[in-house]
């Protein structure tokens, strides 16, 4: 197709002169994934996936320890620039999250109290990394669309399931089966080793993986 | 008259509401009445002292009109600047700094003022202090020059405050708009967190609209008209700008104050008409971009949210201390600048004196969720007697259940007690507790709490979730 005449001065609006458009967002093949620490990734990479979750998929954490394992899921990604939303009506402790490697100053917490799914709507695309806990009472269609919303978006949404609670079916499920919890010799719990089976639609075969909070 | 004059009203109960209430009853008085704070308001003065025979009288008129709302807890300072009027009002009743001693007011002022009524940053003033430069009296003394030469424009700033002058001048009539941005709604928005909304969206357009141009707003006046003609329009200001989810917040508050005095008809009109603009410094662009496209698309989804929950959207700040919960704290989220980096990282950073090498402090893994507030639960032995902590920080007996409710848990293995002893220099806020890690059984799962002991009771205050 030939091209329009180039004008003599470039106007204002160059976009809609015809000559210059706008490509979409260029993503390398290694920014398809959200970075997750070695341990995770290992599991991740055996599953027969790439070493990372990948963008537009939605995680459960469920089990003993949600917000355990979620701050160290999370952890290489926050620092790495990406934005987390938590959107739940319990803050984390935010010191737990600064030890296990986390940048608080990318962090944003939400009390969504009763408008869960428009802070949802407001997170998902917008923040890389939205991690929830689905108040009670919400509809579970209400779930559904955010999950669809969570999909067509460019980052990853993990959902906090407590222990005894239903999850739901995800791209992955990491589900912590057990604690051990070593004691350092000042007396003081020196760690938090989480024993984590991996699963979900996108996992062909559960894989089991260990994970430590703190030092080992 | 001196035609800087102002008067600055600060609530002391703190009352949003009121604070509402008390904006409407002084635009009798007179128009373009400034939100300056969280509770408090600001009156240029030429106008109303003319009118009403002098600054005392309209003081009182405004005290009056205070107290026909139900408010009696409300001081009025009356000065020459902006800084001078709230540091009057501090003292609490009415209090008006004549312009002859207008200069000697401020100069007898401690430097920390700065920080705390003026938003100067806190580097600058600690600085300042530690340079000699004590009172404001001691920093007008030095010059200009010399001030932005060592502190940049923040020590341009500094000079202009000191020597009473205005960062940006008050304005009794409304000025040469800046930036317009507006929004017609064919269907008329009732429900209060639409038009939040759509107010949040205004804040959005009018910072992208000011942004190419490097300037942000620092005074805006925020209108919202009904299908009936019903009208709201409230000055905002903030001296170093507002970010959109600082404005997005501020117009939440005053449409929300607005809808609930009950209206008859929706929201069909919403504009910003930016008054004053100054550069702004930190969305200035390095040569390869310091913000990325994530962070724009964060602070946007944060104005969102701010105008959707308001104060619920919060971000981490460093407060430190040795209670392992308390150390991050969150804060607004509407009141913070989250596009300043580097203020951004300051907020978070902990102090110098990180507290791992403190006796009292946990020198393992800190809980992951905090248990508020915290609850008050029982430890027991195996014979049912209540464990305590001694005088000599040791345990009464082996604890071996803790009483949560009507729950009995059965404790795997304990660890401790550690005592902490906080601000022991500080009668009205000195604190001794004992501190216990719990292995605990729970349905058959084993999980870490984290209990204080404080005056002989136990309290529940970190779980590791």
């Amino acid at each position: 197709m030939p091209s329009p005449a180039l004008p003599k001065q470039i106007p204002a609006n160059v976009f809609a002169t015809g000559h210059v458009t706008t490509l979409s967002r260029a993503v390398l093949k290694r920014d398809r994934s959200v970075p997750v620490p070695a341990s995770i990734g290992h599991a991740l990479r055996t599953a027969g996936l790439s070493r990372g979750l990948p963008r537009g998929s939605v995680c459960a954490v469920t089990g003993v320890a949600p917000v355990g394992f979620a701050a160290v899921l999370l952890a290489e990604a926050n620092r790495s620039g990406s934005w987390v939303a938590w959107c739940s009506g319990v803050a984390p402790n935010i010191r737990a999250l600064h030890d296990a490697g986390w940048s608080p100053d990318r962090l944003v917490c939400i009390d969504p109290q009763r408008e869960w799914l428009a802070c949802m709507g407001a997170c998902v695309g917008q923040f890389e990394l939205v991690v929830t806990q689905v108040p009670a009472g919400v509809p579970a269609a209400d779930v559904r669309r955010m999950t669809t919303m969570a999909a067509h978006g460019n980052g990853v949404v993990v959902l906090l399931v407590p222990h005894g609670a239903a999850s739901m079916p995800v791209d992955f499920e990491f589900r912590v089966e057990r604690c051990e919890w070593p004691v350092s010799n000042t007396g003081h719990l020196s760690a938090q080793v989480l024993h984590v089976v991996l699963g979900g639609r996108r996992v062909a075969e559960p894989r089991a993986f260990e994970v430590a909070i703190g030092a080992s | 008259m001196n035609e800087s004059r102002v008067a600055v009203v600060v609530l002391s109960c703190g009352d949003d509401r009121a604070l509402h209430g008390l904006a409407q009853a002084l635009d009798d008085v007179t128009p373009m009445i400034e939100m300056i704070d969280e509770n408090a308001l600001l009156l240029p003065m030429r106008g109303p002292t003319r009118y009403f025979g002098g600054e005392d009288k309209v003081a009182r008129r405004i005290v009056d009109a205070a107290a026909v709302i139900g408010i009696d807890d409300v001081s009025v300072g009356v000065g020459s600047s902006r800084l001078a009027a709230r540091l009057a009002a501090d003292r609490g009743g009415v209090c008006i700094v004549p312009d002859a001693r207008h200069r000697s007011f401020l100069a007898a002022q401690p430097v920390t003022v700065l920080q705390s009524r003026a938003h100067v940053d806190a580097d600058v003033v600690s600085l300042l202090f530690r340079l000699g430069l004590g009172t404001l009296g001691a920093v007008a003394g030095v010059d200009r020059t010399t001030l932005a030469d060592r502190f940049g424009p923040d020590g341009e700033a500094v000079h202009v405050l000191a020597t009473g002058g205005e960062l940006h001048p008050v304005c009794a009539e409304a000025a040469p708009t800046q930036c317009f941005v507006e929004s017609h709604h064919d269907e008329p928005l009732v429900d209060t967190a639409r038009v939040a909304h759509a107010a949040g969206e205004l804040a959005t357009r009018m910072v992208c609209e000011l942004s190419p141009r490097g300037l942000v707003a620092c005074r805006v006046i925020a209108t919202f008209t009904t299908e009936h003609d019903e009208t709201c329009s409230r000055v905002w200001y903030h001296p170093h700008g507002f970010t959109e989810s600082m404005l997005g917040e501020r117009l939440r508050w005053q449409v929300e104050k607005w809808l609930d005095d009950g209206l008859t008809a929706g929201v069909a009109h919403a504009s910003i008409d930016v008054q004053t603009t100054q550069p702004h410094r930190t969305t200035q662009l390095g040569l390869w971009g310091e913000h990325g496209e994530a962070d724009r698309a964060a602070w946007a989804a944060v104005a969102r949210l701010v105008s959707l929950v308001g104060d619920a959207v919060r971000v981490p700040e460093w407060h430190g201390g040795r209670d392992p919960m308390k150390q991050f704290a969150l804060v607004p989220a509407g009141r913070v600048d989250l596009r300043d980096v580097d203020a951004a990282r300051q907020r978070v950073t902990p102090g110098e004196v990180h507290p791992r090498d403190w006796t009292g402090d946990i020198a393992g893994i800190v809980p992951t969720v905090p248990v508020e507030p915290c609850r008050e639960v029982d430890v027991v032995d195996a014979a049912g007697h209540r464990v305590v902590v001694t005088g000599r920080h040791l345990f009464s007996s082996q604890p071996a259940f803790i009483v949560d409710g009507v729950r009995r848990h059965g404790i795997v293995s304990c660890f401790g007690p550690w005592p902490v002893e906080e601000r022991w220099w500080d009668t009205a806020r000195r604190r001794r507790v004992a501190r216990m890690q719990c292995l605990v059984d729970i349905d058959n799962r084993r999980t870490a709490w984290l209990l204080v002991s404080e005056y002989r009771s136990w309290w529940l205050v970190g779980v590791h979730g």
